[in-house]
Parts: structure tokens; sequence; C-alpha cells
């Protein structure tokens, strides 16, 4: 079983927030939140320390203590990086996180779209989703973007095996919708999708999550819409 | 990874390590290429024919005697400030701020340099094109302000075009170099009549090696990155070392062409733009203006990373309170350290203005080779004192006979200097210690007030 530990980036000072809905969703999980404050180039990421510390690590902790008051187990980090994928490739692998969210600006996180592409990882998705809908009234909408006839026949069978897995894991049938379309333009038939949910989940690079919003999602750059949860990949 | 802990105890935060072996790389080949390509060959050339080859060897020969301890020093202390954190563990406050001090004003000597260098090769090729516009100094002004804004307010990506500049620049030289060496064998072309090796006799040798030892400031540049330099214990000796050859192998290369095509005496009325006309004779005025604008990539490039290396420097003196803290701030939007770049970049802007080339290159360099000197001695210190966390992981060949070798011959190259040159570097230093010792008094009164 791979680890179900969960990375959430955040920059900061500015970004530091979580709304109660992510706070919500994080509750009895295993969490790392990592502060990541960005150094410009030319500048010497101690200088940028120096001044932005105090006020970063301040948020953190209280970030820490809102999450931990609903029942998440919680660590946090705080990194002065010139580049932010690096750190939290880093600090996902030192941390042993096997999976990473990236908090969106929509104040819900009721209704889960989980991008399917094929068998692989199949349990470890189930699973993850299944923790996820558990508690609450979420929903999640099982996708898969078929090439063709052929394909979604074999897609068919993979996304109802996936409800199947969830269903023995204590899911209500009527938690979990499946949808297959057929079309050649992957990235975009999940863009689309994803418009009428609060949160997208896929595996990290099948293919990369930041395609298939098409440029909307650059991580802390610009905010998606949606909460992004991005299961790694186990081989590097 | 560092955590902050090893060194103020007060934090749990940490610096991310960004910068790879190529990066790191980059940055030493970045700061050095500018001047000893475009801007020496002429001036170098001119004194001393193709003997001048000789003297950038030998310049490398120095350069590389003090890379190697410097590289154990970083491997033993890869954080900021660079060679000035080792003199200081290693010689005390007073020589640390000093060194410090005089690196700072060094970069800033540096920087003008480029800057001037710049100044003449915008003139260049706008003659080319047939426009006459502006003179030197007002175009380094110029450019000398736009870097200071640009380091203040710059995006990442500023920094990105930094890198490719630098890919661009070694592969124009190096096609250049390519074609020159081959013609000048008489490959290619016609074939030539070997010149003098010393038109001037050998005598010119040494003082050549004084000047241009400009060339070969900016491996101390890597260093002074140590703390951003992912697994700095591999790739902080490499860079270094890596950085010295290939610039001192493109120099060589460089004066080597310059001075087949060009006797002495014309390499003199040429100048700083020489390495224009060699591209002209080589490959037409369409050579001659890809030189022209390799130039401006190069001198500019190089006046950038001294600015910005200058900055860090001021940084490390206010970190270890030698100069008030608040001028290594940063800026609360830009998240630069707006102080300490004005502060580097304004005397650069100004010397810029008086623009006398030779004089502002040897000021820089004596200013360097104290640094020089004084961080190859600063490993036989370090060593014979066996202190508990020295514990370097790249270590010295040839110890204790190649530190002292680079000590000695780095503060003999100072010797052959012009007294002009000389004069400024004394005068930069006394005032260094002045600055330190009122400095010190001005803290003690302030302490005392407080009580």
């Amino acid at each position: 079983m791979r680890n179900r530990r969960i990375l959430v980036p955040l920059e900061v000072p500015e970004e530091a927030e979580l709304c109660p809905a992510i706070t919500g969703l994080l509750s009895s999980m295993d969490v790392v939140l990592l502060g990541f404050c960005i150094v410009p180039k030319q500048t010497d990421p101690e200088q940028v320390r120096e001044k932005f510390e105090e006020e970063s690590q301040e948020k953190l902790d209280e970030m820490v203590a809102e999450l931990e008051r609903s029942d998440a187990k919680v660590v946090s980090r705080l990194v002065f990086t010139h580049d932010r994928m690096q750190s939290i490739d880093r600090v996902a692998d030192e941390e042993e996180c096997g999976v990473l969210l990236i908090p969106g600006e929509y104040e819900s996180c009721d209704r889960i779209l989980v991008a399917i592409q094929s068998d692989q990882d199949l349990e470890n998705i189930s699973s993850l989703v299944s923790d996820l809908v558990k508690d609450g009234d979420r929903t999640a909408t099982l996708l898969y973007i078929a090439k063709d006839e052929e394909e979604a026949k074999k897609a068919q069978s993979i996304l109802q095996d996936a409800k199947d897995m969830m269903e023995r894991e204590g899911i209500e049938s009527s938690s979990v919708d499946l949808r297959l379309v057929i079309s050649d333009d992957e990235a975009k038939e999940i863009g689309e999708e994803s418009i009428s949910h609060d949160i997208l989940l896929g595996i990290e690079g099948k293919p990369s999550l930041a395609k298939l919003i098409k440029g909307e999602f650059t991580i802390g750059t610009e905010k998606s819409k949606q909460t992004l949860v991005v299961i790694r990949s186990e081989e590097q | 990874m560092d955590s902050a802990q090893s060194h103020l105890g007060r934090t749990r935060s940490e610096l991310e390590r960004t910068l790879s072996f190529r990066q790191a790389l980059a940055i030493g080949v970045g700061t050095m290429v500018g001047a000893g390509i475009f801007l020496f060959p002429g001036i170098a050339g001119g004194r001393a024919g193709l003997a001048a080859t000789l003297s950038f060897a030998l310049g490398a020969g120095v350069a590389l005697t003090v890379a190697l301890p410097m590289s154990e020093l970083a491997t033993a202390m890869p954080r900021s400030g660079g060679g000035y954190n080792f003199v200081s563990k290693a010689m005390g406050g007073m020589v640390g701020s000093v060194v410090g001090m005089s690196l700072w004003l060094g970069l800033v000597f540096a920087s003008a340099f480029y800057l001037a260098g710049f100044g003449h090769y915008t003139v260049a090729l706008l003659g080319d094109i047939g426009v006459s516009l502006g003179s030197p100094p007002v175009i380094a002004v110029l450019a000398g302000l736009i870097l200071v804004i640009v380091a203040i307010t710059g995006t990442e990506k500023t920094g990105r075009l930094q890198d490719s500049v630098l890919v661009i620049l070694i592969t124009i030289l190096l096609f250049f170099l390519a074609d020159g060496v081959l013609e000048s064998l008489g490959v290619i072309g016609e074939v030539r009549t070997p010149v003098e090796f010393a038109p001037n006799g050998l005598g010119p040798i040494l003082p050549v090696t004084a000047l241009v030892f400009t060339s070969y400031l900016g491996f101390a540049q890597i260093a002074n990155v140590g703390g951003e330099v992912q697994d700095p214990e591999r790739n902080l000796p490499r860079a270094m070392i890596a950085s010295v050859v290939i610039v001192g192998i493109l120099y060589v290369s460089t004066l080597y062409v310059t001075t087949s095509f060009f006797s002495a005496d014309r390499l003199s009325e040429l100048g700083e733009t020489a390495l224009v006309e060699v591209a002209r004779v080589l490959l037409g005025s369409a050579g001659a203006v890809v030189i022209s604008l390799a130039g401006l990539l190069a001198t500019l490039s190089s006046a950038n990373a001294s600015i910005l290396g200058s900055s860090r420097m001021i940084f490390a003196l206010g970190r270890d309170g030698l100069i008030p803290k608040r001028i290594g701030e940063v800026n609360e939007r830009f998240r630069t350290p707006h102080i300490s770049i004005l502060l580097a970049g304004l005397p650069v802007v100004i010397l810029a203005l008086i623009g006398k080339i030779t004089v502002l290159a040897q000021a820089a360099s004596f200013l360097h080779l104290i640094l020089y000197g004084l961080v190859a001695f600063s490993v036989v210190v370090l060593r014979h004192r066996d202190t508990d966390w020295y514990s370097p992981r790249f270590l010295t060949p040839g110890y204790p006979l190649l530190p002292i070798i680079g000590g000695f011959s780095s503060f003999a190259v100072i010797l052959f200097m012009e007294p002009v040159a000389i004069a400024i570097g004394i005068a930069t230093m006394l005032a260094s210690v002045a600055w330190y010792f009122s400095y010190e008094r001005i803290k003690q009164g302030g302490m005392e007030n407080e009580e």
C-alpha cells in the first residue's frame, strides 16, 4: 500500500490560509504543510528569510493548529527557495508523501472529479477517493477519456472495477458517478468536465495535471479554480 | 540540506539549494568571459605581442592555485560571502572586514570596467552600421543605471535570459576561434608568415599578466553563491576549477588568433575593440557585427554578475555586523536587497563615467588578489589550527606547497601593476581599516547609550 501522507504546499506569507472546506477534507489525515517563500534569483535566500521568516512561520503555525483541531496529524516545513517545484519535490520525497494537494480558489470541496487513464494505480486511486468521500456529503465522478470505441470497452470495466473497490470500502453507490467520454482531446474534455467540480484528482504526469487544465494551472503563480489532488508517481 | 539551526540556532526553516553544477559554472564563466576575450586582446597583444598568450596562461595558473584552496574552504563553509567568510574565519574579524569591504569595492571596480567596455562596443557597433551616437562613458552610465533598476525590480525571466545569453556567446566564440586558429595555421585561407613571439621583448609579460588578471576574477563568484549550490561538496570545486580552465583556454586561443593577424603596433591602435577588427579580417563585416554583438552581451553580463556579487558581499558584511544590518534588508515588494544593490551599483555608474579601462581593471584585480592571497593562506591556517568544525570534503592537492605558491603568486602579481592602481587599492584598504575601527566604536557607543 502506497503512502497516504498528503503534502500541502502553500506560498507564504501571502497564500497562508486554508478554507474550512479544505480543513474539513484533511481532517483525520496525515498532512505535511509546506510553506514556501519565493526568492528572486538575484537575492540570497538568507536575505529573504531575515525579512519574512517570522511572519511566515506564524501563519504556518496557525494553520497547523487549525488542522490539528480537526484531528489531522500535521507536520510543517518552511522553505526559502528560488524554485518552488524543486522544493515541493524534495520535501515530498523527504517526508514520504504519496499525495500532493494544492488548494484552489473554490471554497467548497464536495464534488470530486477523478481522472482515470488506465488501470495503473487503480487501487490507490480508489482507496484515496474513498477516504475523501467517506465523511460528509462529498460525491465523486470517475472520468475516463477513451480514444476510440475499442478503448471504451476496456475503460467501462476499469471504471466499474474502481467503483466496486470503493463500495467495498463502504462508499454508497449513489455517491459515485461513472462517466466515459470518447475523444482524442483528453485535456479539453477533462477541462470541460472539471468546470462542474471542486476538486480534480489524478496521477502525476499521466498526462501531467498541469496540461490537463490547459495551462490554467501553474503551482503558486496562478491558482487553479479547483483544488488539485495529485497522486505522485513512484517511478522517478 | 542546510537547516538554519546549524548557524542561527533559533529557527527551523530551510534554504533550498537550487543552483545546479551547470548554473554554478555559468556564473563563473559568465562573470569572467567579458573581459579576457572582448576587452584585453588589443591592449595586451599591443604590449606583449604573441607573448601575451603566456601572460594569460600565467594568469590562469595563478587563478588555479587559488581556486583549489578556495574549493577546499568552500566545501567546509558553503554559504554566501564566499572568500570573505573564509578569511574572516581563519584570520579574524579585522582582516575579514578589510577583505570584505575591499571585495565589495573590487567588484565595483570590475563592474565599472566591464561597463566601460560595453560603452566601447556599443560605439563600435553603431559606427559599423553608420550611426554615431553618444560617447562610450555616457553609454556605460546608462547601461549601469538600467542594470541597477533591473536588479532591483527584475523577475525570474531576467535570470533565464542570462543563461541563454551565455550559451549564444560561447557558441559564437567557439566558431570564431576555430576559424581563427585554422586560418592562422594556414589550414584555410592563405599561408601566413609567422609573427614574432615577443616584439617588445619578454619584459611586458608579467606586467600584462597583472593587467589582464581581471579576466580571472569570476571563479570566486561561485564561492560567493556557495549557499545556493546543490551538492556543494561536489559541485563547488568542480565548477570553480572548470570555470578557470575553460576561460583560460578561451583566452589563450583568443590572444593567439588576435596576435596572429595583427602586429603589436596595430593592436595598440585598435585598443578595446581589436577583436572586432580580427573578425572583420576573418569573416567580413558580418563577422564584425556578430562579434560586436557578442562583446555587448559579454561585457553586460559580466557587469551584471559583478553588481549582484557585490550586493551579496554587502549583505554578508551586514549579517556579520561589520556595517549596519539594515543595508542588507530586502524590499518588501520585490524581495531584492535594494539598498545593497544601490550601494553596489551607484559607485559603478560613477566610475564608469571616468572610463579609464586599464586603471579600473587593475584596481579591481588588486583588491581581489589581496583576498586570493589571504584565501590561499587561510587553508594553511585552518588546517594547522585543526578546529572541530573545519572538515572540508575537498582537499587541496599538493598541500601545503600549492596554497603557499598560490598565496605568494597572488601577492606577486600585484607588484607588476601600475603605481596608480596600487595607490587606489591601498587607499581602499586603508579606508576599510578606518571604517572597521570607527564602526566598532559607533556600535560600542550605541550600546552604552542603550544601557
